[in-house]
């Protein structure tokens, strides 16, 4: 009886240990299968799920957002391409020409102190008389004799005019006369003498390029601020520049007799002072000369 | 007696002054808006005069606040020296600005259109005090439209 009950335990143990095994094996099993499927989802072919994606719009939304990135990355391009680029004529001539004026304010002495004799209000007025209208003019004096008076190129309807104190001091010239002395540079600066001097064939194709590829020619530029100096220190303006500009001043001041004789009563002071005053002897070199123009203002004599 | 009536009323005049002068820096202050520097480069100045002290140098597109003072007795100022210079406060300094040389809106600065060409020029702080007092040796006008 009690072996009968030994091998009913153990049988029953046996039967429940198999149980258990099986069931493990069974689950085992499964969770082999799941991996495989699993695996299986890794490895699908996408091409089968093309036509839902397209139907989606996935595609387009993706081509969409790459021509955003192409268009963001291209303008961003051009912003920092246009950071490279150069003046055009329009905005250089008022740039450079306070820059020549900034790099020669030890020589030209125009950072003093003087007296307002306003001479903006005097000028301005003579050329509305002379009918020129809506023009900006900056004057600037200078305490040195090495330029007398010159007009430099602005911007789109704006003019710099320098002018020398003791030039207008030794004269002693008055505002009417000194309206009339910076009317004639701006007639010089209206038929671009100077633009024409000193704007050379590289500088013409610079201006308005962009140099983002090349590198700035600072050569260049050096080089333009050196025909500046050159022109007003040095060279001065052409016969034919002079002939031109007091040809010109001859129409336009005619139709006031009394602003005409004024003006020959100032190139003959002018010429007394460029052939007596060492300081001035330079005048007729850039300005040749007050001698010849007072000879082409004059009527000429007719023999009996 | 004579030297006594000198030396009193000197100090008459003396005390006076100062009382002038604590006068102004009793009025009141107020931001009646900012404006845009609208040069290249430009100086602040202790007083309205363009040979006055400069406090400080701004360049193009510089904000400045622009100030009204106003005395004990109600009056209002806004313009300074023939009308010619507006009252400024620009960081830490008050002082003046010509006002043709500033501008409500923000303005096409050179510097900022063309920055590497400026760059390019390696102007020192020489160059750029210079070019400043440019604008302050200026004497400037504009002829009118045509009627």
């Amino acid at each position: 009886m009690m072996t009968a009950k030994f091998f009913l335990i153990i049988g029953s143990l046996l039967f429940l240990t198999g149980s258990l095994l099986a069931e493990d094996e069974v689950k085992k099993e499964s969770k082999e299968s799941k991996e495989a499927k699993e695996g299986s989802k890794d490895l699908v072919d996408f091409s089968t799920i093309k036509d839902i994606i397209k139907k989606d719009g996935l595609e387009d939304e993706l081509k969409k957002k790459d021509e955003e990135k192409r268009k963001f990355l291209d303008q961003k391009k051009l912003k920092e391409m246009k950071r490279f680029n150069v003046p055009n004529q329009d905005t250089f001539w008022g740039f450079f020409s306070e820059y020549w004026l900034v790099k020669n304010a030890t020589v030209l002495k125009w950072d003093i102190h003087k007296p307002d004799f306003e001479l903006e209000k005097a000028f301005t007025s003579f050329l509305e008389s002379q009918g020129v209208y809506e023009k900006k003019i900056k004057i600037l004096l200078l305490d040195s004799a090495e330029i007398a008076h010159a007009a430099l190129p602005g911007n789109q309807n704006e003019f710099i005019f320098i002018l020398s104190l003791p030039f207008i001091k030794t004269l002693d010239l008055s505002k009417v006369e000194i309206s009339i002395l910076l009317f004639e540079d701006y007639i010089r600066i209206k038929k671009e003498f100077f633009k024409n001097y000193v704007l050379s064939k590289e500088l013409e194709s610079f201006l308005g390029s962009n140099f983002s590829e090349k590198g700035l020619d600072k050569k260049l530029i050096e080089n333009h601020l050196k025909k500046y100096s050159q022109l007003l220190f040095e060279k001065g303006f052409s016969f034919q520049d002079q002939f031109e500009t007091t040809k010109e001043m001859d129409v336009l001041l005619k139709s006031d007799l009394k602003i005409w004789n004024t003006y020959l009563t100032l190139l003959e002071k002018i010429d007394e002072l460029s052939k007596k005053n060492e300081l001035f002897k330079k005048y007729s070199q850039i300005y040749p000369s007050p001698e010849l123009q007072l000879s082409w203002l004059r009527p000429k004599e007719t023999i009996k | 007696m004579k030297y006594w009536f000198v030396f009193f009323g000197l100090f008459h005049c003396l005390i006076s002054q100062a009382e002038d002068t604590a006068e102004t820096s009793k009025m009141k202050k107020t931001i009646i808006g900012v404006k845009y520097f609208s040069q290249m480069m430009g100086n602040v100045h202790q007083n309205p005069s363009r040979y006055s002290q400069v406090l400080t140098t701004v360049s193009c597109n510089h904000p400045v606040k622009i100030m009204k003072e106003i005395s004990k007795d109600g009056k209002e100022f806004v313009l300074y020296g023939e009308d010619k210079w507006n009252f400024v406060t620009v960081g830490p300094y008050e002082g003046y600005m010509m006002t043709d040389y500033l501008s409500d809106k923000k303005n096409t600065c050179f510097e900022e259109e063309f920055p590497k060409f400026f760059d390019g020029l390696n102007l020192d702080i020489n160059d750029l005090y210079y070019w400043a007092r440019l604008y302050d040796q200026y004497v400037q006008g504009k002829s009118k439209v045509r009627q």
